[in-house]
């Protein structure tokens, strides 16, 4: 392989691909990125064991096609490190030159061999969906998802296609997010799919508006065992997680004899403060409803404690109710919405926070015991 | 004269019975065993009431003509030994000839058998003792046992039934034990009318394992064998990581009988020791078959003990067998390193300090340079920069070897320090009585004042060694983190209830019957701690409320353990006695692990929370957190002194 690159194009796309290749592995492949010269660019590839990326650096010449597997955590500071505008990038059996001006480096390459496959989008996508929608549901949601507990099936997120809609879910056995979106374009029947949370972040992390922030798609492609999402060049393909995710219906409450109506900002900025003076022990804040007020007290033992009012719209009975700060916070840091609105029934019953937008967005969040 | 008599023998047999028949689950044992013994295919058991009403054992083996069935209620009958010698040879579970006399002198005895030779099945009832005579009626090849009000003739002892909750966990406990014994034999356990357990005969004993204790155990089994000098050693041990709080994990089977040994339960603690914590017990499923004359099973009323011929020879197969195992799997790195004991420990401290030394001299030099030291040594920069320059004097002030520094340093220390929290005077600078006193051994343990800028660095994601007063300290991560999480959490809870998170989704945990019955005894203290568990199953138990303070702890690995933990105290131990084990174990959990890589700003709150916290010198088991090396050591070996 013997190639010219625009540096920083090269840079930006080794940084995306290191969101995979920075785990702590056991097989050394697997912190490699793979580089392959053809045509008249070169398509970088890696992967964790279970997600893998490709995208493509349009090149600057090819002089001899080909590709090399290169060690990421190597190649990527050189190229953050040269200061050239091109650099110069070429292989012989054992290393991986790189040269810019005034500097050379060798690396030792493995085998491509070696290197996991990765599955080609073929055929036609089953769905295409609105990149930003598809950005705001998992963005909406992707914070509940559980992480490393027992329950496999929870360490992901539920996508979960009905006719032209697409639900994402996530949970972590003590709240839940859903978000909805309108699928553009459905070819495939309805299915349901978890895809780990993993794959989510680096997509919400690779996959944004590049250049202009115009409308961009997402093709996307379910087989048995995994999901491939495509935008442009960009090749995101996931491995599924097996299981079945609860049922999660069953958990949303259907009724409910208070409801609170509040400002976002005023309800985050009050969770926030109130949250300063709970401790990792005893992470709950108590909130107080009554007709025009809400009351959020906390108190760090050995330490102090908080109260912090703030109006509200509040139809029922006074409540009170423990919930962890942390949780709210999550939810109401990424909801788009001027003033949500939280329905509840008795404190120690699931809560329902969501916006006025046709029960598209929800989040159920499990309230604190508080002690006596 | 005439105050001495022979006993009648009713009274010799309910006597007998006090022996081997304790409560419905010995029933079920000795009816389920002459089951195995007749050659059954398929047993099936079926209990109402937690076996007060009904204990019944059906089996299609070889069963009983008329005459037979006359001579097994009699005390001391049995097909299974002839002669003398056969008592030293037995092959068969029973042979004391006691289980069925002693049980109908207890209760409403019925046993309906037919031999394949026969067409028609005979039936014989004791009432109490009272034999009655065999009358033929309908039925299949096979036995069936009826054992209905069991000890209602003996109100003393039908008073000392529990719970059928209790009564139940018992019968599940030696099923399971005999289930596993015989894979080859299908089994099915029901109880009013509720099917606790459908086994299908199978050739897999871990297939067994998994029916009782769930696939996730059996998977992570590790199979071993052994044989030789006519013993052989099979069976299955979990590894390490899978330990238990409980000694009930341990199974043992000989010549298909599940008996508790002292020999083989010894060399399985063994074969663990150094890689489980000392208060953690491990899983093993064991299986040896002996040379039946080559081991005694006539020592206990039911034959829960055997003697051994030659103890040693089966202590050492049984020893080595887990051992080759263990050598030839790579265990979990963590929990290696968590426990090592004594040798490897001071190694690992030996290096850290040349670690320190190399790498930490250069980190003070060249702060610059903290990322390139590599991931494995981390120095900490927090406020505490203004103090640099101070810190630095003090280590050049080491290479110059001035001797009076170490005395010297402290006093400025003290100066300009927050108050300095010195739990005893041992290792007081300038005190040498330690180090002349271990002069050997240069470690003292102890606490110490820190400096009042504590510059730390992690090693190895286990150890963080970190600058005093007079030396320096070397902490282990865990057991500080350890004791410092339990006096927070006792401190806590002495203040009310711990706050608890309910859960959207409860979780369900599999665990064995007989655990069941501490989710009653001990509500209170369960609730205190803010767990709220239900029964939600003959095997399994719900979920439905967990501590926030515990909100990193493995829900499912926790609620087993903590029932592990509760069974296994027993029903009443002090409050106080119980509470400190559970915060242990809560904060054994809780806590930071050797091999978890820590951030700056968690090493120097772990720093800090050491100064607050009481007794943060041992770990609740007692294990020193630190160990502190001053100046006078460390010019000692280098021979500055």
């Amino acid at each position: 392989m013997k190639t010219i690159l625009p540096r920083q194009e090269f840079q930006d796309a080794l940084n995306a691909v290191a969101t995979l290749t920075g785990g702590r592995t056991t097989r050394p492949i697997l912190g490699c990125v793979k580089l392959n010269a053809a045509g008249e660019q070169v398509e970088l590839s890696a992967t964790d064991g279970e997600a893998g990326l490709r995208l493509s650096v349009p090149a600057l010449s090819i002089e001899k096609e080909g590709e090399i597997v290169v060690p990421a955590d190597r190649l990527l500071p050189i190229i953050r490190e040269l200061e050239d505008v091109e650099i110069s990038l070429e292989s012989d059996e054992r290393y991986c030159i790189i040269k810019g001006e005034g500097s050379e480096f060798h690396i030792f390459v493995m085998d491509p061999v070696d290197f996991p496959p990765l599955p080609e989008f073929e055929d036609e996508p089953d769905l295409i969906i609105d990149g930003n929608e598809l950005r705001r549901m998992i963005s909406l949601t992707l914070y509940a998802a559980a992480r490393e507990t027992s329950r496999y099936a929870i360490n992901g997120v539920l996508w979960e296609k009905h006719d032209k809609r697409l639900f994402v879910i996530a949970t972590d056995g003590r709240r839940l997010a859903r978000a909805g979106g309108v699928v553009s374009k459905s070819s495939s029947g309805n299915f349901e799919v978890i895809i780990p949370a993993k794959a989510m972040s680096v997509f919400e992390r690779v996959f944004a508006p590049v250049r202009d922030a115009g409308d961009w798609d997402v093709q996307i492609k379910v087989m048995p065992n995994q999901v491939i999402l495509r935008t442009g060049d960009r090749i995101l393909s996931t491995v599924l997680v097996e299981g079945n995710f609860p049922k999660y219906d069953d958990v949303i409450p259907k009724e409910h004899s208070k409801r609170a109506r509040i400002g976002r900002d005023v309800l985050l900025g009050a969770v926030k403060r109130a949250a300063l003076l709970t401790t990792e022990d005893s992470r709950a804040i108590k909130l107080a409803f009554e007709e025009e007020l809400l009351v959020i007290t906390s108190q760090a033992p050995e330490q102090g404690d908080a109260r912090v009012e703030v109006p509200v719209s509040y139809e029922g009975e006074p409540l009170t109710i423990g919930f962890n700060p942390v949780f709210l916070n999550d939810a109401l840091r990424v909801i788009p919405f001027e003033e949500v609105i939280i329905d509840l029934h008795e404190n120690f019953r699931p809560g329902v926070l969501r916006g006025e937008d046709k029960n598209e967005f929800l989040y159920v969040i499990m309230p604190v015991s508080l002690s006596t | 004269m005439g105050s001495i008599r022979i006993l009648q023998p009713e009274l010799v047999n309910r006597i007998a019975a006090g022996e081997c028949v304790e409560r419905p689950a010995s029933v079920v044992k000795e009816l389920v065993e002459n089951a195995l013994d007749a050659g059954a295919a398929r047993i099936d058991a079926t209990i109402l009431d937690g076996g007060r009403e009904l204990v019944q054992v059906v089996d299609d083996g070889t069963g009983m003509d008329a005459d037979d069935l006359c001579l097994c209620v009699q005390p001391h009958a049995t097909s299974k030994v002839r002669c003398d010698d056969d008592l030293f040879n037995i092959h068969t579970m029973g042979f004391r000839g006691e289980a069925l006399p002693s049980i109908g002198s207890v209760s409403r005895l019925q046993v309906t058998s037919r031999t394949r030779d026969c067409d028609v099945a005979h039936t014989i009832r004791v009432d109490g003792g009272q034999i009655g005579e065999p009358t033929p009626r309908g039925g299949p090849i096979g036995t069936s046992v009826e054992v209905r009000d069991l000890f209602y003739c003996v109100p003393a002892r039908r008073k000392f039934l529990k719970t059928n909750q209790t009564e139940m966990g018992h019968i599940t406990e030696q099923f399971a034990r005999l289930a596993l014994a015989h894979p080859g034999v299908a089994f099915s356990l029901k109880h009013n009318k509720r099917v606790f357990h459908t086994l299908a005969a199978t050739a897999d004993r871990r297939q067994r394992i998994a029916d009782f204790y769930g696939p996730e155990l059996a998977e992570v089994l590790l199979p071993v064998r052994r044989e030789g000098g006519g013993v052989l050693v099979e069976g299955w041990v979990a590894p390490p990581k899978e330990s238990r709080g409980s000694g009930k994990w341990e199974y043992v089977f000989v010549n298909g009988r599940h008996v508790r040994d002292k020999f083989v339960s010894h060399a399985v603690k063994e074969a663990y020791r150094s890689l489980i914590d000392p208060s953690r017990y491990p899983v093993a499923f064991l299986f040896i078959t002996i040379d039946p004359s080559r081991v005694d099973v006539n020592v206990h009323p039911t034959k829960s003990e055997v003697r051994w011929r030659d103890s040693n020879y089966v202590h050492g197969q049984v020893l080595a067998a887990i051992r080759e195992k263990f050598l030839a799997t790579n265990l979990d790195h963590t929990l290696q390193t968590q426990t090592a004991e004594n040798e490897e420990y001071q190694q690992r401290v030996r290096t850290a300090m040349v670690d320190f030394f190399t790498r930490g001299g250069q980190s003070a030099a060249l702060p610059r340079n903290h990322e390139e030291v590599g991931s494995a040594v981390r120095p900490v920069r927090t406020e505490w920069r203004d103090h640099g320059s101070k810190g630095q004097g003090d280590q050049g002030v080491v290479a110059d070897g001035q001797h009076s520094v170490a005395a010297g340093a402290s006093p400025a220390v003290a100066t300009n320090a927050q108050p300095v929290i010195a739990e005893t005077p041992i290792g007081q600078p300038g005190v040498p009585s330690i180090s002349e006193t271990q002069s050997a051994t240069p470690w003292s343990l102890g606490p110490s004042a820190p400096l009042s800028a504590p510059r730390a660095i992690q090693i190895h994601n286990t150890f963080i060694v970190t600058e005093t007063g007079d030396g320096l300290m070397i902490i282990d991560q865990h057991a500080l983190h350890e004791r410092i999480l339990y006096e927070r959490f006792r401190a806590r809870i002495a203040d009310r209830p711990l706050e608890s998170q309910r859960l959207l989704l409860p979780e369900v945990v599999r665990v064995p019957a007989d655990r069941l019955e501490v989710l009653e005894t001990h509500a209170d203290i369960l609730q205190r701690l803010g767990i709220e568990l239900t029964q939600s199953g003959p095997q399994s138990v719900t979920l439905h409320a967990f501590p926030t303070l515990l909100q990193k702890v493995d829900q499912q690995r926790f609620v087993k353990d903590l029932l592990d933990l509760l069974n296994e105290k027993g029903s009443r131990p002090s409050p106080e006695t119980l509470l400190h084990d559970l915060l242990d174990m809560m904060a054994c959990k809780a806590a930071v692990k050797a091999g978890d890589p820590l951030t700056n700003d968690e090493i120097a709150a772990l720093l800090v929370r050491r100064e607050i916290a009481e007794r943060s010198s041992h770990c609740p088991h007692g294990r020193p957190t630190t160990l502190h090396l001053t100046l006078r050591d460390l010019e000692r070996q280098f021979k500055r002194r």
